[in-house]
């Protein structure tokens, strides 16, 4: 017999993240007429700073009994692709955190941009071989964003982390189809 | 509100509220994992381990019987074919790396693959790989929760509004004598 019931669930707030996409960021546009057009980015290695910092957005000093994660984005590589005739993106990479207390981690993702009625905007003259100069004329357009990731760290202190399979909630601006910006809330799911 | 467009980007300061969330109910299966398990062996990191669920014996349905999701039709039917790749970490963390194909009920096939974790608890690994003692019994199974991180793929008109979506799954794997016997979800979209 199939449950009539919902299985708990709950997720819980562990941090927020910003990543400046613009100035560090080099990135390749395959030439329109491909099926499916991707836009990797080269590893994008942050200044210490940056602007990629990853904080309590509450300032709570600790999340369910454990420290909270805050400190900086070290490490930003991330690729987008546009499934052809479809109004959404799929996102994927990896970031490396670097905390306050100097511990790594890294964070594994997936995801997806929506826009809906705005899609068009989001993917507006990105037609692969692009003026660099008429991109920057485009206005931003800013997507909303959800991923699923999990962590990897070899600090005890943050060891907990790596047992918890997380989502994020965020949004992301491009403009011409390049992202620019993206902020994320990370819960865990419990 | 999905976009907004940005002619003046602000400066950009840190937060200090929260975006908006929400999970949307899609819908639950439960699978019958007993079809089949082929223990791997022992690998860097733990215990691989292959669970093919028995085919056509797991409905995908919705907890309310509600007909319609999110203004579409439910998603209903059977799983017709699964296999669970997992790997029981040395660190007490299942991994589950999961490739299923469902049908529905009016004949749409849909394809998803996903992660996800379910924490063994302390001395979990231990206890599954040795056995001593078994882990739940048939009349107290042991229970554990387990999370997933789907995406669908379909070309079904009728159900590709399910492939923008990134989704998870809040699950409940039961364990008799070690075994793991079954495990069911309830799936959401993130929104």
């Amino acid at each position: 017999m199939n449950r009539s019931h919902f299985l708990s669930r709950q997720m819980q707030y562990l941090f927020s993240f910003d990543l400046d996409l613009g100035a560090s960021r080099a990135s390749t546009r395959k030439a329109a007429g491909l099926a499916n057009q991707i836009l990797p980015s080269d590893a994008a290695l942050c200044p210490a700073d940056s602007k990629n910092v990853v904080y309590h957005a509450l300032d709570e000093a600790q999340v369910g009994g454990e420290p909270a994660i805050t400190g900086q984005v070290a490490f930003a590589q991330d690729k987008i692709d546009f499934p052809p005739g479809r109004d959404f993106g799929e996102i994927s990479g990896r970031l490396v955190i670097r905390t306050r207390d100097k511990a790594l981690i890294e964070s594994t993702y997936t995801g997806v941009l929506r826009a809906r009625a705005f899609w068009p905007l989001v993917v507006r003259d990105y037609g692969g071989v692009a003026d660099a100069q008429a991109n920057a004329d485009l206005p931003e357009v800013e997507t909303k964003a959800q991923l699923t990731t999990h962590f990897e760290t070899g600090s005890a202190k943050y060891r907990w982390l790596v047992e918890r399979q997380c989502a994020g909630f965020g949004r992301v601006r491009l403009r011409g189809g390049e992202p620019t910006w993206a902020s994320f809330d990370i819960y865990s799911l419990a | 509100m999905s976009a907004a467009l940005a002619v003046q980007p602000p400066v950009q300061t840190r937060r200090t509220s929260l975006f908006e969330r929400d999970l949307l109910y899609l819908f639950s299966y439960d699978a019958d994992l007993e079809m089949r398990r082929d223990e791997l062996g022992f690998v860097p990191g733990g215990l691989r381990v292959n669970i093919t669920s028995k085919p056509n014996k797991t409905r995908m349905y919705h907890v309310a019987r509600e007909s319609s999701t999110l203004g579409f039709k439910a998603v209903e039917g059977t799983i017709t074919s699964g296999i669970d790749r997992a790997l029981i970490r040395n660190d007490n963390i299942g991994v589950l790396d999961v490739q299923l194909t469902m049908r529905t009920d009016d004949g749409a096939l849909i394809y998803s693959e996903y992660r996800g974790l379910y924490p063994a608890g302390d001395r979990g690994y231990r206890r599954l790989i040795s056995r001593q003692p078994l882990l739940g019994t048939e009349l107290q199974p042991f229970k554990a929760p387990v999370y997933v991180t789907p995406r669908y793929q379909t070309d079904s008109p009728d159900y590709r509004w399910l492939t923008q979506y990134q989704c998870v799954g809040f699950g409940e794997v039961t364990v008799i004598k070690s075994d793991i016997r079954s495990v069911t979800f309830d799936i959401y979209a993130l929104d």
